[in-house]
């Protein structure tokens, strides 16, 4: 088994992050990147011809002949594909965030679980040097007792579907609420309880909020602050956004931020200012973890129920951007 | 692949620790005539032997390749002992104390048929890979002026060698050797050098050196190294060229950090672990060193290398003595 070559599929390229799991797959030893479908077919082409392999115009087909699928479609794409890979019995690994509502995450996870495959978040920050550090100290108690959290996941607009509410469900705060919230979770095994948050058009031409603030109360009492926002500045700014959490406990602060690993970069050509960034492969990392987890039929590194207590959070956080009250989460 | 550690002092540390989590690498013994206690303890933690002599561990036929991690004067016996044996070598940097010295082991390798490594782990740090890469894509146009900046505090050990400039080279041979190797990897050869230095100041426990290079393709660089700060472990890099410029330094490059308050007792709390890569540079430049003992391609400095950063070092100690430039012939 552990010899075995395992056959990777991805469906759908609507999502950036599929580019980097395709190469991330190629470069695995142990791991084929077996065909692509894509819902677009033409896109599905040029990234099967790019990444040398082979579209499948039919889903089924494709699913037929891998042993796990990544899907990276639109948000709310995700949940009709992880059911079209749970009819088949094959092992998903599912792009952020999980669903754009908890019914349907909790449906994903069902399906999966009654199918018997594994279902899996893709939140790659997980898989940081500086998040599984910041986790150990936390559990051991160099902290002490945390009071506050500080936690930010600006970036840069998107565009395309992601300012699109029929296909990607919300904007910023759908989009940049759940890699904060995952890890925070992750690191202090908790659930949240409550929040409060505010949602804007502040930057583009967007049907949906491209900024937000959110503060949460986790059911552990600790208060966490998270910025969302796409914020920064699409021609100008050097780099794509951040990840970044500062923690207050009784006995002391530690921050972490986990894209801060760069060289800095003026070319008068390009004119911006480029951070370039040589840290870990953060998507190569969590793609082979997953691969191992299907070859060893071990659980998903990160589940369909890790997933849920993000799409959860994101779910109160829009009811309160209505309500301008906190919210009860779940 | 087996390994024998000649020396247990700290790098020696460093380097058993990395091929213990080598999968088809493995440490059987340490020799160390001043076995010290923390290299006695590793040397139980990897159930490797422990002998006293080189010579004792060189005769053993079940060891196909050592590493020579000791201080920098007795490199050169050592290696040509190793070689004579019949044994690949991994040598710390600086290659050896004197251009003989380095001349002689280069020779007695290549007589005896066996691979030399030397440990220029520089090449390895991602961020000055990701610069060299970056050079040599162009994305600063043609190179004209290059900072590079590395230091702490002074290493000073109980029965330390390195304040001993007859042993150690001072800072010029132990620490500035690093940017040295990695100036002429993404610069080319260096034509000229002018040096000043606290060598000969009777400063004890304190040394640095400011280095003025030309390089054959005309760019101009200044190197600097220190053992003169209270704390802290400082690198920078800045290359300006024609068309932009890049530049990093690892205080700003953090990606943890923490800010504890003291004990109850008034005693400091101790940090937690840093943060830094998923896989760190030693182990990047030992997975690569063993692949190439086995058979595999080169690691990305080769012996030859570690001779040309030992020529300039040691014309920059004599510029520092002598007041004078020193050209290099073409």
């Amino acid at each position: 088994m552990s010899e075995q070559m395992i056959r990777v599929g991805i469906a759908s390229f609507a999502h950036l992050h599929a580019m980097s799991y395709a190469h991330a797959v190629n470069q695995l030893e142990g791991a084929t990147l077996t065909g692509i479908w894509d819902e677009d077919p033409e896109r599905g082409q040029k990234y099967a011809a790019q990444f040398n392999t082979t579209f499948y115009s039919d889903l089924d087909s494709l699913l037929d002949a891998i042993d796990t699928v990544i899907v990276a479609s639109a948000n709310v794409d995700h949940k009709p594909l992880v059911l079209a890979a749970a009819a088949k019995k094959v092992p998903v690994l599912c792009e952020k965030p999980l669903a754009t509502t908890p019914a349907d995450a909790r449906e994903m996870i069902e399906a999966c679980a009654k199918a018997g495959v594994q279902l899996g978040t893709a939140f790659p920050v997980r898989y940081s040097d500086a998040v599984r550090k910041l986790r150990d100290a936390v559990q051991s108690g160099a902290l002490g007792q945390t009071l506050m959290i500080r936690g930010t996941n600006r970036g840069t607009y998107p565009g395309g579907w992601f300012g699109q509410r029929e296909k990607s469900g919300g904007g910023a705060v759908m989009d940049h609420t759940v890699h904060v919230a995952d890890i925070v979770g992750w690191i202090w095994e908790c659930d949240f309880a409550e929040v409060y948050a505010e949602a804007a058009t502040r930057f583009h031409d967007t049907e949906v909020d491209d900024c937000g603030m959110l503060l949460a109360t986790l059911a552990n009492g600790v208060t966490l602050s998270l910025d969302p926002s796409w914020s920064r500045p699409n021609q100008s700014f050097p780099t794509w956004g951040d990840v970044t959490l500062e923690v207050t406990g009784t006995d002391g602060v530690a921050s972490i931020d986990v894209f801060n690993q760069n060289n800095e970069l003026f070319n008068n050509q390009t004119v911006r200012a480029q951070w370039q960034n040589w840290g870990d492969n953060l998507d190569y990392l969590m793609i082979k973890d997953w691969v191992e987890a299907i070859r060893d039929g071990k659980p998903a590194p990160i589940s369909g129920e890790d997933g849920l207590r993000a799409v959860l959070l994101v779910e109160a956080a829009y009811r309160s951007v209505e309500s301008h009250q906190p919210e009860k989460v779940g | 692949m087996r390994f024998g550690m000649i020396g247990a002092g700290g790098m020696a540390r460093v380097h058993a620790s990395v091929l213990n989590n080598i999968p088809g690498a493995e440490v059987v013994a340490f020799a160390d005539p001043q076995m010290p206690p923390a290299g006695r303890e590793l040397a139980q933690q990897l159930g490797a032997d422990i002998l006293t002599s080189p010579e004792e561990l060189l005769a053993r036929s079940d060891i196909d390749a050592v590493v020579v991690a000791v201080p920098t004067d007795l490199h050169c016996d050592l290696v040509v002992q190793a070689a004579r044996a019949g044994k690949h070598v991994m040598c710390e940097k600086p290659l050896a104390r004197t251009v003989e010295q380095g001349e002689r082991m280069l020779q007695e390798v290549e007589k005896a048929g066996v691979k030399l490594a030397v440990g220029h782990v520089v090449r390895y740090f991602p961020e000055y890979a990701a610069a060299n890469a970056s050079v040599a894509r162009g994305d600063v146009g043609v190179p004209g002026v290059i900072r590079a900046t590395r230091g702490g505090a002074f290493p000073a050990r109980p029965g330390g060698w390195f304040g001993d400039f007859a042993r150690s080279g001072g800072v010029v041979l132990d620490v500035m050797i690093h940017e040295l190797d990695w100036l002429i990897w993404t610069f080319g050869a260096v034509e000229r050098v002018y040096a000043r230095g606290l060598l000969n100041a009777g400063l004890p426990n304190k040394d640095m050196a400011m280095a003025v290079l030309r390089f054959r393709s005309g760019a101009i660089g200044y190197v600097e190294a220190t053992w003169a700060r209270p704390s802290g472990f400082y690198t920078s890099f800045e290359i300006a060229g024609s068309g932009g410029l890049l530049r990093s330094n690892n205080q700003n490059t953090g990606t943890l950090q923490f800010s504890l308050f003291p004990n109850p007792d008034g005693t400091p709390r101790p940090a937690p672990r840093g943060a830094y890569l998923h896989d760190e540079p030693y182990t990047v430049q030992m997975r690569d060193i063993v692949r190439w003992f086995k058979g595999g391609p080169e690691p990305r400095t080769s012996a030859a290398d570690g001779l040309e950063a030992l020529k300039l070092a040691l014309a920059i100690i004599e510029s520092i003595g002598t007041g004078k430039a020193i050209s290099f012939a073409s």
